[in-house]
């Protein structure tokens, strides 16, 4: 098996670069990248990588959690898994929970109340931790 | 070859529109364009989708979980299109 990656590139990356400012928006960040292979990348492979610096790790720790699952929501890039007898176009479960809250209209950013939530908790709990 | 709402000379008065996975394979082109200029209304997104629909039937059976962006926005299938706009068709994605 194989794995596929295509991607509008312009809006994935204006896309990205819109998912970054958002997370350096709710966490003290001082450094964030992210990158999206396209093209084949071999099995075991990394497809996507995040990276955050931060005074104090809970921070960039959310911050490459949020990155992540609003990459998932809402980057336009596809995977597709290719066997020898057919080719699967994969879906992440992230965009129809998205696009059912914002009705396709919008940022994606702001259908994530979940996410939200679920930040606002982690928060508290890794704080107890430092 | 590529669909109209009205007739239109030259390259002035058109939406390029852009597949991508499935929508691509279904449609068999990765890019078209369609004509608005001169159009006696108006147009939606939702008009440009019909028009893509007949001209590329096959995107009948993935519409109803595609969502489209214009000019790299996602937006409303309400959104008015205008000339040198560009929309894309952007079926489930699975990045990340």
């Amino acid at each position: 098996m194989q794995l596929e990656y295509e991607a509008y590139e312009t809006m994935a990356i204006r896309q990205m670069h819109i998912i970054c400012a958002e997370a350096r928006k709710r966490w003290p960040i001082i450094a964030l990248a992210c990158a999206h292979r396209v093209g084949i990348v071999p099995i075991g492979h990394e497809s996507v990588i995040v990276a955050a610096s931060s005074v104090h790790r809970a921070d960039a720790l959310l911050a490459c959690h949020f990155i992540i699952d609003e990459i998932k929501a809402s980057v336009p890039i596809w995977k597709k898994e290719i066997y020898a007898d057919g080719e699967v176009w994969k879906e992440n479960a992230e965009f129809f929970i998205n696009n059912s809250t914002s009705r396709r209209s919008g940022s994606a950013l702001h259908a994530n109340k979940e996410l939200d939530k679920r930040a606002d908790t982690e928060k508290n709990d890794l704080s107890h931790e430092t | 070859m590529d669909a109209e709402f009205s007739q239109t000379e030259g390259t002035c008065g058109r939406v390029k529109v852009l597949f991508f996975a499935r929508a691509r394979e279904i449609a068999g082109v990765s890019e078209t364009s369609l004509g608005i200029d001169g159009a006696e209304s108006s147009k939606t997104i939702k008009d440009c989708i019909d028009l893509l629909t007949k001209q590329f039937p096959g995107l009948e059976e993935i519409m109803s979980c595609i969502v489209v962006a214009l000019n790299q926005e996602y937006a409303d299938q309400s959104s008015l299109v205008k000339s040198g706009d560009e929309l894309a068709l952007i079926p489930p994605i699975s990045g990340g």
